[in-house]
């Protein structure tokens, strides 16, 4: 039998913490991630990046998963961003108006 | 009241400022493309037919068309100066400007209602340097909700929906409620929001997350401050929310509430120039100005002042055309009546040889009158793709070929509805969005490419592009779905067959109705439209790689070539491109060769299975046979027609063969059978007629209107000999005969698939086989000396390309086939990180093997003595099934499979 791959994988950069997403966010993932986000959310000093270079989908679930880490930063006091988002994500999250409430760079 | 002669003028002046603008448009796409790299060619041709316009519009008074066209000159001169930039806020102003100028044109004598200040605003304010404003928002309020709540919206956006006819909705949306529910992803209601109108604001309210601990629990509301033509019901259908979450906004108020333009108290337009005496005259200056500025040249659109073409009215033409055919008519009369006596009369040979001439050449000029470039339709074209791709977020580039491959005028009008639909189903369905191109390895921008050329007396005109394709399967599906057909019907069909699905009538996969198109009524009117001209439309496609339309034409709908056949001494006439060959069958020849399937009668010709239908039957003639040695007509009450004796003439041996002493008649040349086979789009099928008589031009005249309804006529004609007959509609005869061509081919394959078993359980004894697995341990055997090759291959080393896939072989790249996409069988693991590759022993007319089947495993080559049993399921190269080592196995003909799954083609 084989482990499910770690939904989630935390990259501590100086006080910026990244969390790269390697499985999209999805409703079949989102509660595994949520999880996984909460644990290593923990370490973060200053800023939270979550990296979705590896992860092409955004569902409604998942939408409101970025919602909620953005929330959760706000909790902290830290700054959230976006990174690695795909066109259609970028799309998304523009649609949503998202781009005015944290920064999403593009892939 | 004008005089006549004023009456006269205007009607040319409009007729001329028409011209002006199908030249301006093409002209302003190419500013738009080339931006300050413009030639001056391009601009000044703008100018001088905008000034044209004024000019003539001064004129006769048109103060609407007059002010709209000098404020277009000054910019276009600003332009031409280089003192302005060619910016998408100018260009947009400049179609805008134009649309209106062609909306005034559409009825010159109610120019003046037809509402400019928008434009002339636009125009001026981006004369006078200011441009648009960027960034001025303007307050809207839900209707009856004045004061309450209120949206900030971007001015120019919505001043930019309202000038289109749109109305602003307020649209509420929970993302798990409603776009879960009926929406594959969120991105599925966006891409389709913007297909029905254009989105001004969007607010997703967040308030109710508090952290990652309650996000997942909680249902995000999305507004939507959104401009479409679409009324409110529609909206909801289109957007799949309850009519309650959509409201109307308010918009008498927004109109009232829109800042006014900047710079529009003081217009620095410059002042009319005094208008020219007449209009003809009124180009003269601009052009001399225009050759100073540059490299000016003739006008395209400019009145011809020499005396190589001169300007006619069409009616004068069409009356023209219609003498012509009446004097063809008068000359096919006088030819039979007088060719009998010409050995009699010294000379009346050479006579008559020269009116036929002289009359052939003078239908032929009188058609040419009337005959019109391509291109007067096809330009307008990619301003429709303009405007449509920017609303769809798509880039779309339009090539044009063929322009100035001529047709008869009245075609090229008719034609530009199913053209048109045909372009927007293009733009709307075919060409994928920048991004999914770009993620199956296309240019992002997609490409059109209209192509006008002749081919076998006919014009085709062709729509192809490099978009998506039509699915077969889903094709059949979505069918299935609509209950147009059943599945055992769907799986009985050919891969082209499912993709002519699409012209069923109320046939759309389209899941969502979208402003262009989606509703199931397209393409079905496009082939009954273009069937009415006596064309067909014929629809290849590649899944992931794009499609194309052909549609074929005759070059004029009032001369046919025809064939003439006899049916009860009745005479009918049939288009002569729709026959494709006359088959005659000897009496003693229709019981080997007429068959029946399902209960209608099918000739077999030349390895195919051809629908027969008898011309009287359909026409609802009564049918007569003459017996042996008699001249009177009996009633012939036959109702299946194939000969049930053999050629040797034996009798059955029950019923009335005392009445059959005599020699047959259906033995009898009466008995033969004159088929004419017809073409309809990609089928054909045989009609039985009585006698076939000579190939005549005739001259079309128009069904009466007692017979408009009757589908299996598209029009009259006289004989030669004064009779008047009826002309039959191909596609017309074969839906009244009720003919199902799906039927018939499936039957063909049943036909060639049983005889492919038949021979496989003929042949099949001790042979060595090469016994593999596919997906699920499913096990499979091939002959061995229908094999070239085994590979082992990596999954990693395969390459996609649109649905196909692909990999290196030996320098050049070979098609791959999964068994499970032709027969119904297990797919292969798709975690598999490596396969085997069975290569058939066949290669094409270059020498290149046509592709290669993914297998799983080899499991061993053996020799084996195996009878082969027919299976249940079905597919090509298919050949039965046989226990080895103690397993089910399957035996295929790896070459069969490699044909079927490529086309016998190769990249």
């Amino acid at each position: 039998m084989t482990a499910t791959p770690d939904p989630i994988q935390a990259i501590l950069d100086g006080k910026v913490l990244r969390l790269v997403a390697l499985v999209p966010l999805v409703a079949s993932n989102v509660a595994a991630q949520r999880t996984v986000l909460k644990e290593h959310l923990e370490q973060a000093e200053q800023a939270v990046v979550l990296d979705l270079g590896q992860s092409d989908l955004v569902d409604s679930l998942g939408i409101t998963l970025v919602v909620g880490l953005y929330k959760s930063c706000l909790e902290r006091k830290l700054t959230f961003s976006v990174a690695g988002a795909n066109a259609e994500v970028l799309r998304l999250f523009k649609f949503f108006s998202l781009d005015e409430i944290f920064e999403i760079r593009e892939k | 009241m004008g005089s006549l002669s004023d009456d006269n003028l205007i009607t040319e002046f409009v007729t001329e400022s028409r011209e002006h603008l199908s030249t301006i448009e093409p002209d302003l796409l190419v500013m738009e493309q080339q931006g300050g790299k413009t030639s001056q060619e391009v601009i000044n041709r703008v100018f001088r037919a905008i000034h044209s316009i004024k000019g003539g519009a001064g004129f006769f008074a048109f103060e609407s068309v007059k002010s709209l066209s000098h404020i277009m000159e000054s910019v276009l001169m600003q332009v031409r100066d280089r003192s302005m930039a060619v910016t998408p806020d100018l260009m947009d102003a400049l179609f805008a400007s134009l649309d209106r100028l062609r909306a005034m044109l559409e009825d010159i004598q109610a120019s003046e209602g037809v509402p400019i200040a928008a434009e002339m605003a636009r125009l001026k304010a981006i004369l006078e340097g200011g441009g648009v404003t960027v960034g001025s928002r303007v307050k809207a309020h839900l209707e009856g909700e004045k004061g309450n709540r209120q949206f900030d919206l971007d001015a120019e956006s919505v001043r930019s929906a309202i000038k289109r006819g749109m109305t602003l909705f307020h649209a509420k949306a929970n993302l798990h409620k409603d776009l879960d529910a009926h929406w594959e992803s969120p991105l599925a209601f966006i891409k389709n929001a913007v297909t029905v109108g254009q989105v001004l604001n969007t607010f997703l309210d967040i308030s109710s997350i508090g952290s990652l601990d309650n996000c997942l629990e909680q249902d995000l509301c999305v507004t939507v401050q959104f401009a479409t033509v679409l009324e409110p019901d529609l909206l909801a259908l289109a957007f799949k929310l309850p009519s309650e979450q959509i409201e109307r906004m308010d918009m008498v108020a927004l109109k009232a509430a829109l800042p006014p333009r900047p710079g529009r108290a003081p217009a620095q337009v410059p002042e009319p120039e005094p208008q020219p005496a007449i209009p003809e005259e009124a180009s003269r200056p601009v052009e001399e100005r225009a050759e100073n500025g540059g490299e000016g040249t003739a006008g395209k659109g400019s009145k011809d002042a020499g005396t190589d073409t001169l300007r006619v009215r069409v009616d004068l033409l069409t009356r023209l055309m219609n003498l012509a055919g009446e004097l063809v008519l008068g000359r096919n009369q006088l030819l039979r009546t007088m060719s009998p006596h010409a050995q009699s009369f010294p000379g009346l040979a050479d006579i008559l040889q020269n009116i036929n001439q002289v009359t052939t050449e003078l239908q032929e000029a009188a058609m040419q009158t009337r005959m019109q470039p391509i291109g007067s339709l096809f330009n307008r074209y990619p301003r429709i793709i303009r405007d449509l791709s920017r609303q769809m977020g798509k880039r779309i580039e339009v090539e044009i070929r063929g322009a100035e491959v001529e047709l008869d005028k009245s075609i090229v009008e008719l034609l530009a509805d199913p053209l048109t639909h045909l372009i927007r189903n293009c733009a709307d369905h075919a060409i994928e969005a920048p991004e999914e191109r770009k993620r199956v390895g296309k240019d992002p921008t997609g490409r059109m490419v209209l192509n006008a050329y002749h081919e076998g007396g006919q014009v085709n005109i062709a729509i192809e592009d490099d978009g998506r394709g039509i699915d077969p399967q889903r094709m059949a599906r979505k069918a299935v779905e609509k209950g147009l057909i059943t599945p055992a019907q769907a799986e009985a069909l050919s891969e082209r067959e499912r993709v002519n699905l699409v012209f069923v009538p109320g046939f759309s996969t389209v899941e969502q109705v979208s402003q262009l198109s989606g509703r199931g009524v397209g393409m079905d009117v496009v082939r009954t439209n273009v069937e009415k001209l006596g064309g067909t439309v014929e629809l290849d496609t590649q899944t992931g790689m794009g499609t194309s339309v052909r549609l074929r034409l005759p070059l004029t709908l009032a001369i046919l070539p025809s064939m003439i056949v006899g049916v009860q001494g009745q005479r009918f006439a049939i288009p002569q491109v729709d026959v494709v060959e006359l088959v005659w069958i000897r009496a003693a020849e229709v019981k080997t060769r007429v068959e029946r399937v399902q209960g209608a009668e099918v000739l077999r010709l030349r390895d195919k299975l051809l629908p027969l239908v008898r011309l009287a039957d359909v026409l609802g003639i009564s049918r007569s046979f003459q017996p042996p040695g008699s001249d009177a007509d009996l009633p012939d009450r036959r109702v299946a027609l194939a000969d049930r004796r053999g050629p040797t003439g034996e009798t059955p041996t029950s019923g009335g063969a005392g009445r059959r002493d005599q020699a047959e008649r259906r033995q009898a040349w009466r008995g033969d059978y004159h088929v004419v086979v017809l073409q309809i789009g990609g089928n054909q099928y045989g009609i039985v007629v009585d006698d076939l008589h000579d190939f005549e031009e005739i001259v079309v005249k128009p069904v009466s209107k007692f017979l408009e309804g009757l589908a299996c006529f598209s029009g009259t004609t006289i004989l030669g000999d004064g009779r008047v007959i009826l002309i039959l509609d191909s596609a017309g005869l074969a839906a009244q005969a009720k003919l199902h061509f799906s039927d018939l081919q499936a039957e063909e394959r049943r036909r060639q698939e049983e005889q492919q078993r038949r021979l496989a359980l003929q042949t099949s004894r001790r042979q060595s086989v090469i016994l593999f697995e596919s997906g699920r341990g499913e096990r499979f055997a091939v002959a061995q000396d229908k094999v070239l090759r085994l590979e082992q291959i990596r999954t990693s080393s395969i390459e996609r390309m649109g649905a196909r896939e692909y990999i290196e072989y030996r320098g050049d790249s070979l098609p791959l086939i999964r068994l499970d996409q032709h027969l119904a069988v297990s797919p292969l693991d798709t975690d598999a990180e490596e396969l085997y590759l069975v290569i058939p022993n066949s290669e094409d007319v270059s020498g290149r093997t046509s592709g290669g089947i993914l297998i799983a495993n080899i499991i061993d080559a053996l020799d084996v003595e195996a009878e082969l049993k027919p299976v249940e399921i079905h597919g090509p190269g298919l050949l039965g099934s046989a226990v080895l080592q103690g397993h089910m196995t399957l035996f295929l003909d790896p070459i069969q499979v490699a044909l079927a799954a490529t086309g016998g083609r190769r990249p």
